[in-house]
Order: structure tokens, then C-alpha cells, then sequence
């Protein structure tokens, strides 16, 4: 069982966390930050990764009825970060909504700010995986 | 509890809101609310960004939804002083300009094709 003094949304493996409501997403982004930046992602880059990861995580818990988890790992050349959840497969290549939009905006961003981005059905929910270079 | 702060001030013929911290979907409503309460205020409200850390789809829905009040009510919202990522989402969705002070100069180029 886990230590009772720790909130359980803000225990974390070595490279995942769950999240399950809005309150929890400055742990996450707290944790893709010191992820990435230990992997070696330059600052400006780790704060567009964190801003994609706070929009996933923010379309987990609006478009949702449960949690979510992300994990950050690097490959040769490049940072991924995975983000499960139970919600659809979400769509790429939507463009971006007019600025006086007043919604509709999260994956757009996600898609613009990553060089790659996709959704895949995994055995625990739907997965999407987002890459920066480093 | 909030991850941002707000402090008013006013000037004549505006409303200040200097902001703080973190605008993310956990304190987007307490936004919504202080931004639509400055545009009752004012004809003008300038939302100052110099200390804000981190804005995302949330912090933009609130700022667009008080502009859309705005100018309902005849009045302007402005957004001034972003930087580093900050900055990089208002650009990125358009909302700079949207709501920037001085109107962008090429705005006809930039919505050819």
C-alpha cells in the first residue's frame, strides 16, 4: 500500500505519473519538466514538451470521466512522452481554431509545438505518444 | 488552492489585472471570473502577463471569453507584457494579436490563403 503522508496522484514510478484531476496537472508538469530536462532536453524545448503534456492532460480530465498517466523517456535522439487514457482516439491535422474561438484549442497546440504526434489503442486505454527532438 | 494571483489597479479609463503564476484548467474558472469582473469595471482592461510562468488552452479560453464580453459591452481587453512560452501560445493561436493593443499592421496578408 502506499505511504498514507503522500497524496497518491503525486506518487511517481521512476518515469510515469498518474494524474486525476485538475489540481494534478502542476505535478505533472513539474515532473515532465525535471523528466526532460534529466534526459537532457535544451529549456525552451522542455517548456513547449510541458505545455503539450498540461494539453493532454487537460483534454484527459475535460473530455473524460477518469484519470490518466503519463511516462517521459528518451530514445536516440529524441524525447517521447506517452499519455494513456480511457478517452477516444483523438485526430491530428485539424487546423488551428480562429483566434477568437473560444474553445478547441488543446491538440491543435499539441500538434503544433511537437514534431510528431500520434494515437494508438493499448491494451490499458488510448495512447498518445508526442516526440521532440533533442 | 489557486496557483495564480491577481492584483488590480486602475488608471483613468482603465482597469489593470496583473497576474501570476500558473493559468491552467484548475484555476480557469476563478479567471473567467476576475477577467469578466475587470470588464465591468472599465472600457478598457489591460491584462498584464509579466508574471505569468505558464498559460495554456485554458488560460486562452478565459481571456477570449472576457474579450467576447468586451465587446459586447462596447469596450476593448488587451493582453501586454508576455514572455518566453507564454508569449509562444498567445502567438501560436492567434490571440496576440487578437488582443494585442496595436492593431498588426499586415493583418490582411496574414489571413490570405
Amino acid at each position: 500500500m502506499a505511504d498514507p503522508v503522500f497524496e497518491p496522484s503525486v506518487v511517481a514510478g521512476p518515469d510515469s505519473l498518474t494524474y486525476h484531476e485538475p489540481g494534478d496537472l502542476r505535478a505533472v508538469r513539474a515532473f515532465v519538466a525535471a523528466r526532460a530536462a534529466a534526459l537532457g532536453l535544451a529549456d525552451t524545448r522542455t517548456e513547449l514538451l510541458v505545455l503539450a503534456v498540461s494539453e493532454l492532460a487537460t483534454n484527459t480530465l475535460q473530455h473524460t470521466a477518469g484519470s490518466g498517466r503519463v511516462r517521459v523517456f528518451a530514445r536516440p535522439g529524441v524525447i517521447v512522452c506517452d499519455v494513456v487514457d480511457q478517452g477516444p482516439m483523438r485526430e491530428w491535422g485539424r487546423r488551428m481554431p480562429a483566434a477568437d474561438a473560444v474553445g478547441g484549442r488543446g491538440l491543435a497546440i499539441v500538434a503544433q509545438v511537437c514534431d510528431e504526434v500520434e494515437t494508438a489503442a493499448v491494451e490499458d486505454g488510448t495512447r498518445v505518444r508526442i516526440r521532440l527532438r533533442l | 488552492m489557486a496557483r495564480f494571483e491577481a492584483a488590480a489597479s486602475t488608471a483613468p479609463g482603465r482597469f489593470v489585472l496583473a497576474l501570476a503564476g500558473e493559468c491552467d484548467l484548475e484555476g480557469r474558472d476563478r479567471l473567467s471570473e476576475l477577467l469578466l469582473d475587470a470588464v465591468g469595471r472599465a472600457d478598457l482592461v489591460v491584462v498584464d502577463l509579466t508574471e505569468v510562468t505558464f498559460i495554456d488552452s485554458s488560460g486562452i479560453h478565459a481571456l477570449v471569453t472576457a474579450h467576447h464580453a468586451a465587446r459586447r459591452a462596447g469596450k476593448r481587453l488587451h493582453v501586454v507584457n508576455a514572455a518566453g512560452v507564454v508569449a509562444t501560445v498567445l502567438e501560436i493561436t492567434g490571440v496576440a494579436q487578437l488582443l494585442s493593443p496595436t492593431p498588426a499592421p499586415d493583418a490582411g496578408e496574414a489571413d490570405r490563403g
